[in-house]
């Protein structure tokens, strides 16, 4: 029996640099529409850098840049060969991958390394996910993988090129905190031995524990680059955003009184889930906890040894449209694949979500101007910026697109709502905005929420109850006001 | 700069145009000179509107319809023989329409079932069953189903034709259904909530899914219809007047298939380019008859110009597929 464990010991062996990577005045922009605007940033070797903005800030059109992913720009960036005449390697980690999904990860692995050139590689391919912390089996196909483990399995891709500068975009959005920490360290280990990265991230503690520079973005202009002892959290959240509140704790929450009759109940390996009208309920739980087959339950489908009642009323037969009509609503974690088409403009994308509760409206002529004043009221209601509703979702960042999915179901007519890792890939402002829209749904309409988030500071401002879950079981349930981030955490693991 | 492109190709048509103008004027006006040269032309593009429809259909659905030919030959020689069977009932026009779409379907069926239950590549499966409705029609209208008055190997010569739409042509309902079902295509996929989901599908099933469209079932209908299409393009063929209204046991190779492949690929994703990329192959189709009565050069020059079209098309797609 082969036996996966994690290793620090054996590292992967990079290039490393000599000189600076340089950005100087570079502009450039998407349809038109300036994302960066004379920006400059100077990289020296060795350095964790993180990049620090609200969403749409620029920092993901910096990322591909440098890794020259985007060519039409104005301004220059010099990045230091790896040896004279020899182009640098950059490994690139995406916010969202384009893994192969019929591939396995050995495959997937040893073509990245053999694109580098890399293919006798110091450490075997299963070495290298074990210690990017990917334990499955290299025969596994990457269909078959959590969202979470595809994240882990481009680190390892972009590490079998061995590459002088890794460039990670929101590398943690979809990691529990021990999964980060691990990943953390592994970058740490990495950046010992010479790699040189520059990291786009929301998590500002992660960035005071474990970056060694930051650099603010605000709107696509540099606010400021400082060592990280020379920075405080104040100072990234007020270059970020000046008039920003770091209060993310949601109002009227104290206020909240439940009937002791619950709208849904979800009965499951031994335990049981109720959801009272106007309460948020939390899971908070590792990834691979098995909380998706609750959320699931609900939303979707049936789940073997499970049971959900919707007002007493047995929904485990029903289909996902009749769970619709029900007015079940569900936000999925992966907006590409499950919430939106991105080649399409966001007006059109209203469309999408939720077929119409009446059979004949699916067969009525599309209602573009309809459309078009609700996507431009979400715009303004979510501050999802560009403003433009006609610009296919594609051209906006990560975080604006994933505040447009929300801001679109929550304006639904829905009793019922399950929502996978909400403000993934959002600011810290963001974020406390969705905890906003939240409460005021639950507290407006009596909608019940059912919520599973790793970052466990939003599960304990935004929920009024908390349930860990742990191999598929409920393990506590407890009010939000009970919890600590400490006590979610001894609980999850 | 936007329509560079567009210009580009226009300059490249009027150029062409000219040259066979200037070149071999016979040729253009045998092809475009009278109304009845008019007429064939469309008589032409009719069976192709269909099948470029049926496989753009599917297209939407993120699939490919590739046994068009072999279905176009079943849907043929199905009207063939429920029409002379049931030569003495007015119903024999009908029943045999519905019944090719039906064994059009058929097929279409166990293509995407096999695509969406088993895995069962639909190009595959397509090409394989390509084959065998060669093969079985060809057997069937060379054997049981044999005119036995004939020396010529073919079905027995049906006792109608379609209602035509203009007397003294070929040109019957079929380009009235084909307008018809355009339209209908054309509202539902572009024009409604339920189409925009089903085309959804061919970039995500997760979308359709998640709010409660099955993505299997939706592209089983959709292939089963598209199938049932080209069928019903075959029955429309043979029940013309002119050269068909019986099953020759060679039907299969008319090309209608596969230059509805063409048809659908060039248009890409938007169904109003349907139109144009149908009257582009319906010309290039009725040019080359034209120029092979003209200069007794081989009609094949037609197909020929066709393949490069669709080369240049799929080169220039998967250009900008590797830029982006």
């Amino acid at each position: 029996m082969t036996v996966l464990c994690r290793c620090y010991n054996q590292s992967v062996q990079v290039s490393t640099w000599q000189h600076p990577l340089i950005i100087r005045n570079i502009k450039l922009g998407y349809g038109g529409v300036p994302v960066v605007d004379d920006f400059n940033l100077t990289v020296t070797p060795g350095e964790i850098h993180a990049l620090a903005g609200e969403n749409g800030a620029g920092k993901t059109t910096v990322l591909k840049a440098v890794a020259g992913l985007i060519t039409r720009m104005s301004g220059s960036i010099e990045v230091p060969e790896d040896e004279p005449n020899k182009a640098s390697r950059v490994g690139f980690v995406l916010q969202h991958d384009v893994l192969p999904s019929n591939m396995t990860l050995g495959a997937c692995v040893a073509c990245a390394a053999l694109a580098a050139d890399q293919s006798s590689a110091v450490v075997s391919n299963q070495q290298l996910l074990a210690r990017v912390g990917l334990l499955v089996p290299l025969g596994k196909r990457v269909s078959d993988l959590t969202m979470h483990q595809r994240q882990l399995l481009q680190v390892a891709c972009a590490l079998a090129s061995k590459p002088a500068l890794l460039l990670l975009d929101e590398p943690t959005a979809v990691m529990s905190h021990t999964d980060a920490v691990h990943f953390w360290k592994l970058i740490q280990a990495e950046v010992a031995i010479g790699l040189t990265v520059i990291i786009a991230t929301h998590k500002l503690e992660d960035i005071l524990e474990y970056c060694t520079h930051v650099t603010v973005m605000r709107s696509g202009q540099l606010v400021f680059t400082r060592r990280i002892s020379d920075v405080t959290l104040a100072d990234i959240i007020n270059g970020m955003a000046p008039a920003a509140t770091s209060d993310t704790r949601a109002i009227g929450k104290s206020e909240k009184r439940f009937s002791s009759e619950p709208i849904v109940r979800i009965s499951g390996n031994g335990a049981q889930l109720d959801i009272h009208e106007h309460e948020i309920h939390g899971l908070a739980g590792l990834d691979g906890s098995g909380y998706t087959t609750w959320l699931t339950a609900l939303a979707l489908t049936r789940q073997d040894g499970f049971s959900v009642t919707v007002r007493q009323e047995s929904i485990d037969s029903k289909s996902i449209a009749t769970r619709r009509k029900m007015h079940i609503g569900y936000i999925p974690a992966d907006r590409h694949v499950e919430g939106m088409i991105i080649s399409e403009p966001l007006d059109h994308n209203m469309t999408f979500g939720q077929l119409p509760y009446s059979p004949l409206d699916q067969w009525l002529p599309l209602r573009r101007h309809s459309d078009s004043s609700k996507a431009s009221a979400i715009v303004d209601a979510y501050d999802v910026r560009p403003k433009d509703v006609t610009r296919n979702l594609d051209t906006l960042s990560g975080g604006n697109q994933q505040k447009f999915m929300v801001g679109r179901e929550l304006e639904r007519n829905n009793e019922i709502i399950v929502i996978d890792q909400p403000t993934r890939g959002l600011d810290r402002v963001a974020s406390a905005g969705i905890t906003q829209k939240l409460h005021a749904k639950s507290l407006q309409t009596g909608t019940a929420i059912l919520v599973y988030s790793d970052d466990l500071t939003f599960l304990i401002n935004t929920c009024d109850t908390i349930s860990v879950v742990s191999s598929g079981r409920l393990v506590q349930t407890r009010p939000s006001t009970e919890w600590t981030e400490k006590s979610l955490v001894e609980a999850i693991v | 700069m936007k329509h560079a492109k567009t210009l580009f190709a226009l300059i490249g048509i009027a150029f062409a145009a000219f040259a066979l103008l200037h070149l071999q004027p016979d040729v253009v006006k045998i092809a475009f000179g009278s109304p009845m040269a008019l007429l064939r032309f469309l008589t032409i593009g009719t069976p192709l509107l269909l099948a470029g429809l049926g496989v753009h259909a599917c297209l939407a659905t993120g699939r490919i319809l590739i046994a068009g030919e072999g279905i176009y030959a079943a849907g043929g020689l199905t009207v063939a023989i429920v029409g002379t069977s049931l030569s003495n009932t007015p119903l024999g026009l009908w029943a045999g329409l519905i019944l090719a779409f039906a064994i059009g379907g058929c097929v279409g069926l166990l293509i995407s079932w096999l695509r969406e239950n088993k895995g069962v590549h639909e190009v595959i499966s397509g090409l394989l069953l390509n084959y065998i409705l060669q093969l079985l029609t060809r057997y069937l209208a060379n054997g049981p189903f044999r005119d036995p008055t004939s020396d010529a190997p073919h079905t027995r010569e049906l006792p109608w034709t379609l209602p035509l739409l203009y007397p003294g042509s070929d040109l019957n309902i079929g380009l009235l259904l084909g307008c018809i079902l355009m339209a209908a295509y054309i509202y539902v996929f572009h024009k409604t909530v339920i189409g925009r989901f089903i085309r959804s599908l061919a970039i995500t099933d997760g979308v359709a899914n998640v709010a409660g469209l099955p993505p299997k079932r939706t592209r089983i209908l959709v292939m089963v219809v598209s199938a049932g299409i080209i069928g019903l393009t075959g029955a429309i063929s043979i029940g013309s007047a002119g050269p068909f209204r019986r099953f020759p046991a060679d039907f299969y190779g008319s090309g209608v298939g596969f230059d509805g492949l063409i048809i659908g690929l060039l248009a890409g994703p938007s169904a109003w380019l349907l139109l144009p990329s149908t009257l582009l192959i319906a010309c290039l189709s009725h040019l080359s008859d034209a120029l092979s009565l003209a200069t007794s050069l081989p009609r094949q020059v037609g197909s020929l110009a066709g393949a490069l079209l669709f080369l240049l098309a799929a080169a220039l797609r998967y250009r900008k597929e590797s830029r982006s």
